[in-house]
């Protein structure tokens, strides 16, 4: 006990390093004393003997060896006496001592405990749970058995990345080991897989936002290691953060855009709010119709066709107050990813884009909050710990922009209007283990609308959704989802009783999702499983809204559909260089009654006259199926790790529609699901892509070009009624679409100056080859759809003077969007009247906007109680009045030509953001 | 419905937004089409008005006239006289027969035009025509309502003829005559005067009405028309009338598009304008587009006196002819400022206003008076 008290402060390291250089050496010795010994050994090897001279000064030895080592020959010199020989490798000393020998290191068990599990396991072996986080750059971590008595060529190793502060798992960020190129980017879960090879290894480690870090592990089997890194808190040297860059370039998805909270928060949007949707629609391929629009386009698509998810729950409608804000409260957003073109396998149900919208798990560690305060929203956030394992989320937001209608003038009549919304999110998140873990999101959204006491408008989005993710082994995971999702809006009136009208309308879903990814082998990724929904759509209920109103009560019937749909996905990595992504996906739809139905003369298009029987469809029982596979592929050449090259096909398929004639996302669109007369709608994409960032990854650059094909699309006819309408089928038409662009693109993520420049080229086009129109849209050719605007210019950049002053502009330049003009006039019943043209043959002038905001954090102290943000800026910096659209009104019998923007001037903001 | 909730979306947008006078530049005009507007009435009143459509920088319009007949499919033809211009009328009483059908047929510039055989349709009586204050936005409504027992959704077109009687604010006992150049007295028992005129409008757009979402063919209370606050209209003595036409489903959608087109399409919302087929073609070119829809049908009047004390409310209040001028060299040099005489006579100074607040010319007004109107104004 007291020789390793003793040699404690001699003992360094645990390990003993094996390999050192060792001398041989060789004796012939007679009756020699100690001293001669110790001399000729000494001065052969190299070695340095200690001993107690008083001990030996009366023995002599005789040894005789031939190549040795100087340990053995110094035992044998001893062999036979009560002497024992001790080494210290490490300093090149040995020891001679009376009856003892030395330790010389300290005992394997010192620091830790080990539970031996049974031999030959794969696995993983509990380390001790303080030692669960590895948290230090320096200290070597020991995963797998030590005492195996062979090494493994390969180890698998898994675990968890989480910020240190908040303990919220960190996405997207990559671990890597440099010489073999090994890596692995952390899952929405911040889990990450990697395989390596075993033995001693230094693993690096980089996340946005975040401290570059490694970790030093001696890998003995497969196991386990958790990992915590620091946020990189105002440092003013440059970081190098290569995790994004790497992402894209490695990654064999193409048009993917994936940021995070930080990118958002900078960009100026109108009033200060931030906005998720704004910044989706700065991004190169996604265009809107205008600046009032509610929806968005993603390279050709129409708003209908992208699927919004916000933390798995449907999205019908993504904006409050008619596009002037998003629907999703940017407090509690963590990220956002749009998936333009390589629609991933376990996503489903329309045709050209998803946007998945994930939400924050609340900070684990203390018990922190938000708030808001902007000119026209304002909102709050409450996070914290329940316990040890589990978080929460509150966060609720809400506006005041009455006043805005205040400023209208006396004689426009609605200067006592009211319009506001709120929104409310709760969100928990249980850690059962580290193989379970809870998620459950609850949101709900009400926006309403009041103007002069008459007309009242109103919309609701409400989801829920619980999710649990499952860690079977280090090879396998699976999350079950499950959830339910309802949309509604109602207008109404009240000022003429006599035609008095509510108007409702209402979707709800319930789904349910088993995925599963499974690290098979490190060549292969599976990632398969099953989705299912439920749809209940109620198209349409009109009643009257008064007692004397003579409105007659109208109902549409219901519909019901099922939606469902298996997938397997296989991310195949056939070199180190080459890396594709096969996917399939089956989805089965049925529509289901009860429904009554009417089946139509199929030479000619369905109309109330030609309808040829009448079918009647039981309680849940379907009606109708449509199934078919979808397929997904993508493949990836990396000339290095910097440079790589993508192409991708898709297929997929729509089931349910959104019926509108108007050009933006109106309040009063309807939705349709496929049934006996509408068919889905079928997309297919073509994409190829090339990627290199240049400067050590600092500079991201790419062009993308894409080709998209559109079938079924659903168009209304001329004069079509679309509300409250029976038999829709007899209003609307299929068409054909076609889209194609290139999209050029050039970021820079880090220095003072970051932000990216995006030039893309499209067309869009539709066209009637329908032969049973009989009078098709321009002649049954190739017309432009509403959202064609062929050349985009889209630039968002912000600039950091230092770590509290930043400024952040964004400029948006693209072609006028197609419209409709009269091309001639006429008199008819005493006024004049125009004749339009072709649809879209026409453009409205250019549009181009430039917004410029300065951002102010007043306090950088990290133990200060709040942290304030202020925000200052100009929306429409140049007071373009960009068009949003061109039109003639009739007054007083004559015709006018107006043109109206939505916003035309410069619009000046200010928001107050603290957090505590 | 769709209209108000699109009206007040566009005036939010006022609130931040420009609404700016413009005009497309580069449209490839389209004009020269036929323009069609005929109704088929029975037993009088039947027109038919032929003209083409003009690129929209123009002004003026051309009548365009031709051979016009109804035919009936029992193979009776009708021929119409061209009374002006462009417009036909059957000058002889018309009956419809039972079970026929009816087509215009007309050939114009050697081309020969016929439009689908249509069936006749009866219009009701009008049940009421009335008005009302409406406090909210200051103005009188005028209203119909109506009900059609003969059919299961019935729809209407409204038209009407307003003649008003414009009374000067104050009565100026004499004017300036500029041709003359010398002082008139106004004389109240001779059309001599400026106190008393009229004016006329009638109705500048399709008025449509339909009881596709009713529990029954009744439409209560549709307001046809809008009498602003400001106006000339009740200054004395208004009067209106109505003409009220049944319609089908088909020229009832053709003629709302029409409208939906010139009032509808500036809005966030708008739907997309289309032009939608009328049911005239040309025979040896059915791809020709022929704008306008042929209907017959009979024609229903009603009218209603409304009298400006009857709606105090609308009374022009607070306005500027209260002031009272003096200050001129003479009444020629009043009226080159646009002044008028109030009083003039020997004693006392004369007295000068507005020239609209003592002249009903200068307020749209002329001294044509019709000759029903029920009062002795001159």
């Amino acid at each position: 006990m007291e020789v390793k008290k003793l040699y404690l402060s001699l003992i360094l390291l645990t390990f003993t390093f094996v390999g050192f250089a060792q001398q041989k050496i060789s004796l012939n010795l007679n009756q020699v004393t100690a001293e001669e010994l110790f001399r000729q050994i000494e001065q052969q090897s190299g070695y340095t003997i200690y001993c107690n001279p008083a001990d030996m000064d009366s023995l002599l030895f005789s040894v005789q060896c031939v190549d040795e080592l100087a340990p053995q020959a110094l035992a044998k010199a001893f062999e036979g006496t009560a002497f024992q020989v001790s080494v210290y490798e490490g300093k090149q000393q040995l020891f001679v001592l009376k009856e003892r020998s030395l330790v010389t290191s300290i005992s394997d068990d010192y620091f830790y405990q080990r539970k031996e599990l049974e031999r030959g396991s794969s696995d993983y072996y509990l380390l001790n749970p303080m030692e669960q986080k590895a948290t230090s750059e320096n200290k070597v971590y020991t995963i797998g058995d030590e005492t195996a008595t062979t090494l493994p060529d390969k180890v698998q190793l898994t675990g968890v990345i989480s910020d240190f502060r908040t303990g919220e798992p960190i996405v997207g960020a990559v671990i890597y080991e440099e010489t073999t190129m090994a890596g692995a980017t952390t899952d929405a879960y911040g889990y990450y897989s990697l395989s390596l090879p075993s033995g001693r290894q230094r693993l690096l480690i980089r996340g946005l936002g975040l401290k570059d870090t490694q970790r030093q592990v001696q890998l003995y089997g497969n196991g386990k290691l958790d990992i915590e890194l620091e946020e990189e808190v105002y440092s003013l040297k440059e970081v190098t953060v290569t995790s994004e860059r790497l992402a894209r370039v490695q990654s064999t998805a193409l048009g993917v855009e994936r940021m995070q909270i930080k990118d958002i928060k900078n960009i100026p949007t109108a009033f200060g709010e931030m906005d998720v949707i704004k910044v989706v629609m700065m991004l190169p391929g996604v265009k809107s119709v205008g600046e009032a629009s509610s929806g968005f386009n993603v390279r050709g698509g129409s708003t209908d066709q992208n699927l919004i998810l916000y933390n798995n729950g449907t999205i019908y409608n993504p904006t409050h107050l008619f596009g002037f804000f998003s629907a999703f409260n940017p407090d509690l957003v963590k990220e956002i990813e749009l998936y333009k073109s390589s629609i991933p396998s376990k996503y489903g149900g329309r045709i050209s884009s998803v946007l998945e919208i994930n939400a924050r798990e609340g900070n684990k560690k203390e018990f922190t909050g938000q708030v808001s305060i902007g000119l026209l929203t304002s909102r709050v956030t409450l996070e914290g710990p329940i316990g040890e394992k589990t978080s929460f989320i509150l966060g609720g937001r809400t506006t005041y922009s009455d006043w805005i209608l205040g400023m209208l003038p006396e004689d426009s009549g609605y200067k006592d209007g009211k319009a506001g919304f709120y929104d409310l999110n709760a969100i928990l998140d249980h850690k059962f283990s580290d193989k379970d873990n809870l998620y459950i999101s609850g949101y709900y959204s009400n926006d309403r609308f009041r103007f002069d006491s008459d007309e009242r408008y109103g919309y609701t989005n409400a989801n829920a959704s619980a999710k649990w993710r499952h860690i079977y082994n280090n090879r396998l995971t699976s999350t079950m989802t499950g959830g339910y999702d309802h949309y509604s809006y109602h207008t109404e009136t009240r000022e003429n009783p006599s035609d008095a009208y509510k108007l409702k309308f209402g979707i709800n879903q319930v789904y349910g999702k088993f995925d599963f990814t499974s690290y098979i082998t490190d060549k292969h990724t599976l990632d398969f499983g099953l989705n299912s929904t439920l749809y209940m759509l109620s198209p349409g209920t009109y009643t009257p809204n008064s007692d004397s109103s003579l409105v007659a009560r109208d109902q549409i019937q219901d519909e019901r559909a099922l939606e469902t749909s298996v997938y397997l996905a296989d991310r195949w990595e056939i070199t180190p260089k080459l890396s594709i992504d096969l996917g399939v996906r089956y989805t089965m739809f049925n529509a289901l009654g009860p429904r009554t139905y009417t089946l139509y003369d199929p030479n000619q298009l369905p109309d109330e006259t030609n309808g040829i029987s009448t079918e009647e469809a039981g309680d849940w029982k379907s009606f109708k199926t449509y199934h078919a596979p979808e397929f997904r592929l993508s493949a990836r050449y990396a000339f290095s790790s910097d440079f790589s090259i993508k192409a991708g096909a898709n297929t997929l398929r729509q089931y349910i529609h959104k019926i509108s004639n108007t050009t933006v996302m109106s309040p009063t669109d309807t939705w349709k699901l496929s049934d006996a007369n509408i068919k889905p709608q079928k997309g297919l994409q073509v994409a190829a892509g090339i990627y290199k960032n240049f400067l050590d990854n600092t500079i991201e650059t790419s062009i993308e070009g894409y080709y998209k094909t559109m079938e079924d699309y659903l168009d209304y006819r001329s004069g079509a009624q679309l509300i409250m309408n029976h038999h829709i089928e007899t209003d609307v038409i299929s068409t054909t679409g076609r889209a194609y662009g290139v999209e050029l693109m050039l970021k820079k993520t880090q220095g003072k100056l970051n932000g990216w420049i995006s030039y893309a080229y499209s067309k869009t086009q539709l066209r009637q080859d329908d032969p049973r129109v009989d009078d098709p849209i321009n002649n049954g050719d190739w017309y432009n759809a509403d959202y064609d605007k062929p050349h985009e210019f889209k630039f968002a950049g912000n600039y950091k003077f230092t770590q509290r002053y930043s400024l952040s502009m964004n400029c948006d330049y693209s072609t006028g969007r197609p419209i409709t003009v009269p091309t001639s006039k006429y008199q008819y019943a005493g006024g004049e009247y125009v004749y339009y043209s072709e649809r879209n043959q026409y453009r409205i002038p250019d549009f181009f906007r430039m917004d410029l905001s300065f951002n102010i954090e007043p306090s950088h102290h990290l133990t200060l109680l709040t942290h304030s943000m202020i925000s200052i800026g100009v929306y429409n910096l140049t007071g373009r009045k960009n068009a949003y659209s061109v039109y003639y009104v009739a007054e007083g019998g004559r015709l006018k030509g107006y043109k109206m923007a939505i916003f035309g001037s410069p619009i000046p903001y200010v928001s107050y953001n603290i957090k505590f | 419905m769709k209209k108000k909730l699109i009206y007040w979306i566009v005036f939010l947008a006022i609130a931040i937004s420009c609404i700016s006078p413009y005009e497309p530049q580069g449209i490839e005009s389209t004009e020269g089409l036929l323009v069609v507007e005929a109704t088929l009435l029975a037993p009088y009143g039947t027109e038919v008005k032929l003209s083409r459509t003009i690129s929209l920088n123009d002004m003026t319009y051309e009548p365009v006239s031709g051979e016009v007949k109804i035919l009936s499919d029992d193979g009776v033809a009708y021929r119409l006289t061209e009374t002006e211009k462009g417009t036909y009328t059957l000058e002889q009483e018309f009956v419809y027969r039972e079970n026929v059908k009816y087509a215009l047929d007309m050939i114009l510039d050697g081309k020969h035009y016929r439009s689908e055989y249509v069936e006749p349709l009866r219009t009701p009586e009008v049940d009421a025509l009335t008005w009302k204050y409406n406090e909210k936005y200051e103005q009188v409504d005028i209203m119909v309502t109506v009900s059609n027992p003969d059919v299961d959704v019935a729809y209407y077109q409204w038209k009407f003829k307003e003649n008003w009687e414009v009374r000067a604010p104050n009565f100026g006992t004499h004017r300036w005559d500029p041709d003359a150049r010398r002082v008139i007295t106004n004389e109240l028992d001779t059309p001599n005067n400026r106190y008393y005129c009229w004016a006329k409008d009638s109705s500048r757009h399709f008025i449509l009405g339909s009881s596709e979402k009713f529990i029954s063919t009744t439409i209560k209370d549709k307001v046809i028309n809008e009498i602003a606050y400001g106006g000339s209209r009740l200054s004395n003595l208004y009067h209106i009338s109505v003409k009220q036409y049944e319609l089908d489903g088909e020229a009832y959608s053709y003629f709302r598009n029409l409208q939906n087109n010139v009032e509808t399409t500036g809005s966030i919302f708008a739907p997309q304008p289309t032009e939608m087929k009328g049911n005239i073609n040309n025979l040896d070119n059915p791809k020709e587009t022929v704008i306008g829809f042929f209907v017959a049908t009979t024609e229903i009047t009603i009218e209603m006196y409304i009298e400006a004390n009857e709606v105090p409310e609308m009374q022009v209040r607070g306005s500027d002819c209260l002031e009272v001028l003096k200050d001129f060299k003479g009444p020629q040099d009043a009226y080159d400022q646009g002044y008028g005489i109030l009083t003039y006579g020997i004693g006392a100074p004369p007295e000068y206003m507005l020239m609209r607040c003592v002249d009903c010319t200068r307020r749209g007004g002329t001294k044509k008076k019709p000759e029903w109107w029920p009062n002795d104004h001159q």
